[in-house]
């Protein structure tokens, strides 16, 4: 449909504006028709399609003046309904159509299924509509509002449709207000308002709601501006944020400038990105270790560092620059002396000149002025070192000329002949074969005219002449092929190590990074300035991508702008621009990398699934034992009190059989304890703990656990009734802190004081409470503390005493699986509190049980 | 009279035993670790090899 648009201008698509709101009654209709108004009094023709008043006054009283065309009626299972008349309207022909709730699924029987096809219809026309929709209308938030509001929605609008309209206008409103405005009776009739005040108005609901709506909005804005920008090919950037590149060369003043440049970001709120930029000839090659030390500085400072390749330094940075959305560019002044840059306008200038929207800051520095070091030899044939050598091969020949027409009675023949000789050598050595080509013939011509006889004439008088022409020009020759032949090594030389340079950034890449295989696709892309790289394996004859990086990745080597392949299945491929066939080298090297990635990666999945294996079977043996022993014991004492019960021939007196009466039931209870905690660890795992929260105390938490433990005796309880109460379901937290006690009435017994026990009921009777349970208020937060003074724990492994089957410094004899505390943790953290372990002063564990104080509102009321 | 000694950490076994052993006319010592039980008194009494 939206193709049409433009191709027919008779018939021209009408324009869609949508009201946007975050819940009904914000006032989207009432916006709408405010709208319909200011057209209407500018002379527009406008005419309501359909609009529900919900019998709100205010709307109502909108309408008047307004031309309102008549509904359809429709007789539905006996009940009358009433839906816009879209041939009416069509047939009406308004400029402007007003349509309420786009969303709105019609009576069965109406020519469309929903509304907003109706809508469509009408902008097919030519009609221009205006029409609303609440953010929990949108399909794709559907579930996501059905998870905030419990609400769900059979009335949803594609997206899609909404994208399309020229203009969505949100009508914002904090929640605060629209509470307000539903208590006033504004929105609802009086006898509902209660209700939708608990329920779906709820300040939590309308919070998320809102937000969902803005997100959208802003969502749609982002979208809009990059399909914009694609569609423009627009390469200027746009400032949505502030981003900060700072530029480096790998000089020594490269962390002067990242430093400055981050605090530009910091003052701008700006993202910052150091870039170093190698020349693809190498011949500004830095030295390594500086700019290792450079990706440390940038990254200590959070910056992200990144390497860019480009035989142009300034369109090479501006590229990168523009690719990011650079806002502003951070330069160092030049090293170069004035008389350097006279020749030549440097970087900075260059950079600043086609910069465009993006702010360059030029930063000076210790280092600016002090001249670039003599790196004679070093440098290729740069165009400055031709230009000079050009300028040389003029000059010198003119001046030994005029030196020595000066001094024409002093100088002999044979001097000038060397010093011609020499200025050849030095333009040479400058600027190459041509321009000493162009000294030697210069040279040889001046010295026939001016200083062989006969004078002022290039009459060639004798084979000495000839001699010296050809001397002279051998020499150009041979220094300048010598010369040539050391800058292009020199150039070898400075590509390898920029060769070197990516490589050893590829191999680093691959070692650390976490996720290696993007990581270095991602750097391949940015070094080569390409649009994407993919790599391709094929599978039984398809090609299947792996892993890629950037918009439209190839799906086939043939696709591919350049493809590199690894091996016969494995294949590079790039798009975004072809490639010299110098960067061949360097991009096989990364594609072997890339292998090498995939194949870490793959074999580091095996690994983490091998020892997940690994660990479960642990676990599963850990679980076997610890049962094995647990369940076992208590048993053992329930066959023993039976057999003695049971046996015939034992007299048993009266509190003997109570006894053993006792201890089956002990055991029974202990038992019973195990296969709970089992239980709740698995339901734990499967996530399956749903907790109903509500205000309790832990005066009376701590007392009904306590009624469950036989030896409360030795516990000392300081619990105020009068704490604050907190928000926990009371069947889980008693779990939690009858555990917990457990766990310390077992291991955090102090040895008995008298070591035999002598009248034999299974209990030290000599001992004092050994294990304390406080509580107390801390700010915002009620904590339960459960001391013992047992052997504790070192203090490296204090937080895996949470783990299952974990029997830290247990001895073989202490019972218990190991699942208490497990369990506990589970379920303190199911009902949002925290558990911790700490070190009682003096020795042994204590146990820390935090929740939140319940405060007295509505957010709680869940 | 044959005197017991009865070693287990598990206090409600000792309790069964003891009840038993008793009830069959011995005498029961306890103790619920190897340490206890060599410094209870019986064997307190022989020497310690």
């Amino acid at each position: 449909m939206a193709e049409t648009e433009g191709v027919d201008p008779r018939r021209r698509r009408g324009e869609l504006r949508i009201y946007l709101g975050a819940a009904p009654g914000v006032g989207k209709t009432f916006a709408m028709l405010g709208e319909a108004h200011r057209r209407r009094e500018r002379g527009t023709d406008v005419a309501v399609g359909f609009v529900e008043t919900h019998g709100r006054v205010k709307t109502a009283e909108l309408l008047h003046g307004l031309e309102v065309v008549p509904r359809r009626r429709l007789v539905h299972r006996d009940a009358d309904f009433t839906e816009m008349d879209v041939d009416a309207v069509l047939a009406r022909r308004p400029e402007v159509a007003v349509v309420d709730e786009l969303a709105h699924t019609n009576v069965p029987g109406s020519r469309n299924a929903k509304r907003w096809q109706d809508v469509e219809e009408l902008l097919d026309a030519g009609i221009d509509v205006l029409s609303t929709v609440n953010v929990q209308h949108l399909e794709s938030l559907n579930d996501v509002v059905q998870r905030i509001t419990g609400v769900q929605q059979r009335e949803t609008v594609p997206d899609e449709v909404v994208r399309r309209a020229e203009q969505i206008e949100l009508i914002d409103i904090t929640p605060e207000a629209l509470r307000r405005r539903l208590a006033h009776g504004n929105v609802y009739a009086a006898h509902k308002i209660d209700a939708a005040l608990g329920n779906y108005f709820r300040v939590g609901n309308l919070t998320a709601l809102r937000e969902l709506a803005l997100l959208w909005v802003a969502d749609q804005v982002d979208v809009a501006l990059q399909q914009y920008r694609s569609e423009q090919a627009i390469t200027e950037t746009w400032e949505t944020r502030e981003r900060v590149v700072a530029a480096i060369t790998g000089g020594p003043e490269s962390e002067t400038l990242i430093r400055r440049a981050r605090r530009i970001a910091l003052r701008a709120g700006a993202e910052l990105l150091v870039v170093h930029v190698m020349r693809g000839d190498g011949l500004t090659g830095a030295a390594p270790e500086v700019v290792a030390k450079c990706r440390r500085v940038a990254e200590d400072l959070g910056a992200t560092f990144h390497s860019v390749v480009g035989d142009d330094v300034p369109t090479a940075l501006l590229e990168f620059a523009r690719g990011v959305n650079a806002t502003q560019l951070v330069l160092g002044t030049s090293r170069r002396s004035r008389l350097a840059r006279a020749f030549d306008e440097g970087i900075g200038q260059a950079v600043v000149q086609a910069s465009g929207p993006i702010d360059v800051h030029m930063v000076t520095h210790d280092e600016a002025r002090r001249g670039l070091r003599w790196r004679f030899g070093r440098n290729a044939l740069t165009r400055s070192r031709r230009v000079t050598g050009w300028a040389l091969a003029v000059l010198l020949p003119a001046a030994i000329t005029g030196l020595g027409a000066l001094w024409r009675d002093e100088v002999s023949y044979s001097t000038e002949l060397v010093a011609f000789l020499l200025a050849t050598c030095v333009v040479a050595l400058s600027g190459g074969l041509g321009p000493a080509l162009f000294a030697a013939l210069l040279g040889a011509g001046l010295l026939n005219f001016f200083f062989t006889q006969p004078y002022y004439s290039l009459t060639v008088a004798g084979p000495e002449n000839v001699v010296t022409l050809i001397a002279m020009v051998i020499v150009a020759v041979i220094v300048a092929l010598v010369v040539d032949r050391a800058a292009r090594l020199a150039e070898q030389g400075a590509r390898a190590r920029t060769e070197a340079a990516l490589l050893a950034s590829y191999a680093r890449t691959v070692l650390t990074s976490p996720y290696p295989l993007v990581r270095l696709l991602e750097k391949v892309r940015e070094n080569f300035g390409l649009e994407s790289v993919a790599l391709l394996e094929r599978r039984e004859g398809e090609w299947e991508r792996v892993a890629c990086v950037g918009p439209r990745p190839c799906d086939d080597p043939d696709e591919a702008d350049a493809d590199v392949p690894v091996t016969a299945d494995v294949h590079l491929a790039l798009r975004g621009r072809t490639l010299p066939a110098r960067d061949q080298r360097v991009l096989e090297a990364a594609a072997g990398q890339a292998l090498m990635a995939l194949r870490q990666q793959r074999m580091a999945a095996e690994t983490a699934d091998a020892q997940r294996r690994a660990e479960a079977t642990e676990l599963r043996t850990a679980l076997l034992s610890a049962v094995g022993h647990d369940l076992r014991t208590p048993l053992t004492s329930i066959k023993a009190a039976i057999g003695s019960l049971r046996d015939a021939e034992l007299r048993l007196s009266a509190q003997d059989t109570a006894e053993l009466m006792a201890t089956v039931e002990e055991s029974a209870d202990r038992l019973t304890g195990l296969v709970d905690n089992l239980l709740d660890s698995s339901r734990l795992a499967t996530g399956s703990v749903t907790p109903q929260l509500r205000p309790v105390s832990y005066y009376e938490i701590v007392a009904r656990a306590l009624s469950g433990i036989d030896e409360r005796r030795t516990v000392s309880v300081d619990v105020d009734e009068r704490l604050p109460e907190v928000p926990a379901d009371v069947g889980l937290l008693e779990r939690v802190v009858a555990n917990v006690i457990d766990n310390a009435l077992r291991h955090g017994r102090l040895r008995p004081r008298r070591a035999v026990d002598v009248d034999g009921d299974g209990r030290i009777a000599d001992e004092e409470p050994e294990v304390a349970v406080r509580a107390s208020t801390h700010g915002d937060r009620v904590e339960l503390r459960v001391v013992d003074h047992g052997p504790g724990i070192p203090k490296n492994a204090l937080d895996s005493v949470f783990t299952p089957f974990q029997r830290l410094g247990d001895r073989d004899a202490t019972p218990g699986v190991g699942l208490g505390l497990s369990v506990a943790k589970g379920f303190t953290e199911a009902i949002g509190g925290t558990i911790t372990a700490e070190d009682t002063p003096g020795g042994g564990l204590t146990i820390v049980i935090s929740l939140p104080v319940h405060h007295n509102g509505e957010e709680h009321e869940a | 009279m044959t005197t017991v000694l009865v070693v287990d950490d598990e206090h409600r076994i000792v309790r069964a035993l003891r009840i038993n052993l008793s009830a069959r006319g011995y005498e029961v010592l306890t103790a619920h670790d190897g340490r206890t039980a060599l410094e209870s008194p019986r064997c307190a009494e022989r020497p310690r090899r």
